[in-house]
This record gives C-alpha cells, structure tokens and sequence, in this order.
C-alpha cells in the first residue's frame, strides 16, 4: 500500500468525501486482499471491505497518529476478518458442516472475476487451508504484503516471537500437508 | 549449528530477510555443506514462497465503493434530521391559534357564566314569587304541593 499524503488526511479527517474516496483507492486493494485471504469467500471479504471503511470513516477524526495509517488500516482489517471467519467457522461448526465452511466455492466468483483470479484465488485456499486463522494471517501480512515481523507484531498487538513461531507452525503446516499427497 | 536449528531458520527468520549479517553468514556455511538442507530450502521456497509470492493482489469490484458511499450518505442525512422530530413537535406547541376559535371559546365562556351569575339567580325570584301568589301563597292544595319533605314540614 503506498503512503497517503497528510493532506489527504486530514481532509478526510474534515469529512471531506473525495479525500475519503482518495484514501480508499489508495488502500481497498490491500483490504480487500487481506480480508480475501482470511475468509477464503469472496463475498465475506467485499462484506469486510465494506466494514472496513465505514469503520475508518466513523474512526477517523479520533486517529491521531500513534501508528501510522497503514499499520491502523490493517490492524481494522485483520480484526474484522478473523471476527467474520470465525463466526463462520462457529456457525458451520454448530451445524455440523465444518468442511463446507472451509469451502472455496463462490456464487458470486464466476460473474465477477477473471479465470486467472479465479485460479490464483484457488491456489492460495489451497495453500492456505490446513492453517488457523492466526496462522493463516500471519503468512499472508508476510507473504502477501511483504510486511516484517515488527510490523505484522505491531498490526497483531503481539510480539515478534510470536509472530516467528506462528509463521514456522504455518510452514511446517503446509509442507507436511504437501508431503502428504494433499496437494491442490 | 546444527541441521534442526538451521531448519528452523528455515522456515522463519532466514527467508523472511530478519536474520544478522553473523547467524545469516553461518546459515549460509551451514547450506553450503548440507545438501539435506539445501534440498529443505529449496523445498519451502518452491512450495511455500513462491506460490505465495505469485498470488494476484485483488481489488473489489467497484460496488463496495458505492455501498460504502451509500451508507456514509445516509448516516449524514440521518444526523442533519435527527431533531425534525422535535422541532415539529414544538411547532405545533408554539403555534397560532386562529382569531374565530378564540372568538368562539370567548363567546361560550361569556354565556356560561351569564347562565350561571348569581344576580341571574336573584332576577328569576320575583317570578317565582308572582306564582307563589298567583297559586294563593303558600296554603295548601294541589297546586302548592311542591313534593319535598322540608315544604311538607313548613306547610
């Protein structure tokens, strides 16, 4: 996500909608990636996007910089996934149908989205899917988004030992799930 | 070092850029004579690193903007109305009552209490009297039967 200008921010701390618009443009691919890799459903992560972003809207005249916006735009969006992933998650769990839940299929993936995103989109549930949700996150703010193990500790509210031994869980995770012929 | 902690800076510090110049130099000497583990470096990155690396970064369809839009605008449409409740309950309050109703409630007032006024009262007792007499005072007979216990008494 490239750096937004304090200007902008400030002008949309104002309530200045095309500042706001600007900010949204600048950072809705990270959230959306974020949020798509979390949930694993496209549908989940436009519903976490949405939230996302009213969420700044309300929050962003009492934003005072302790953090830089990035990392409070992310710290946002990894809490609202978890919670959308996770009450999926209960819910499947309540009705019996985890395995469904983890499901990658989406009514809404074929209408809107290229074969190749369709593909990519697959291919990342795939390496994804034997992990939990902390693990899950981790791997994608490092992999994904490039971000350090500071940052990602920062984002999470943890600290970098933890970040490292969820990332190494991760790893050895999908190795072994390679290893072991479950390959998609 | 060993190959087990080597491992593990596999799959965590050492391809994550994070280690010190030293422990990545002897990582690196360690790699250099391990095949095991040159073979387990290139495993991670061909399985783990790399597929992820390749992901295509996404952006949602332009339809979450406008939703998020919708919604801001309505909150504010929402916040600049919030007192129309109030101010109309107070204009009705507040408002003028029209000249004919206040004309009207005058009017009735008046006649109320002329019905009512005690010098009314004392107008209507010399007829009353006129028929006393016209009955033949206050003697007895049918027509100055009146029915009530304290006439009977007094007459």
């Amino acid at each position: 996500m490239q750096d937004i200008s304090a200007d902008i921010l400030l002008k949309a701390q104002e309530g200045d909608i095309e500042a706001f618009e600007c900010l949204y443009r600048v950072s809705s691919g990270f959230v959306f990636t974020v949020a798509l890799g979390i949930t694993n459903n496209r549908a989940d992560a436009e519903e976490v996007t949405q939230d996302v972003f009213i969420k700044v809207y309300h929050s962003l005249r009492s934003f005072r910089f302790a953090s830089t916006f990035k990392t409070w735009v992310y710290r946002i969006t990894v809490n609202t996934a978890l919670n959308v992933y996770r009450k999926k998650v209960k819910d499947a769990r309540a009705r019996g149908e985890f395995e469904a839940a983890m499901d990658v299929e989406d009514p809404h993936g074929p209408l809107e989205q290229s074969v190749e995103q369709e593909h990519s989109e697959k291919k990342l549930a795939g390496l994804l899917h034997c992990l939990n949700a902390d693990q899950r996150t981790c791997l994608l703010l490092r992999e994904v988004e490039g971000l350090s193990y500071q940052e990602i500790a920062d984002i999470l509210g943890t600290n970098i030992n933890t970040v490292r031994s969820r990332l190494k869980r991760a790893r050895e995770a999908i190795l072994k799930q390679k290893n072991e012929g479950d390959i998609v | 070092m060993t190959c087990e902690r080597v491992q593990e800076l596999l799959l965590t510090d050492y391809i994550d850029g994070q280690l010190s110049a030293e422990v990545l130099r002897e990582v690196e000497e360690h790699l250099d004579a391990c095949e095991r583990c040159r073979n387990f470096r290139d495993d991670v990155r061909r399985r783990i690193t790399a597929p992820l690396k390749s992901f295509e970064k996404q952006s949602p369809p332009e339809g979450v903007w406008l939703n998020i839009k919708s919604a801001i605008f309505e909150e504010e449409q929402l916040k600049e109305h919030r007192f129309d409740w109030l101010r109309e309950r107070l204009s009705t309050l507040i408002k003028p009552v029209p000249v004919f109703a206040i004309a009207t409630a005058t009017a009735v007032v008046l006649v109320a209490l002329f019905v009512a006024a005690p010098w009314n009262a004392r107008y209507q007792a010399p007829e009353r009297a006129s028929m006393l007499s016209a009955t033949g005072g206050a003697g007895l007979g049918e027509n100055s039967n009146f029915g009530t216990a304290i006439e009977r008494y007094f007459l």
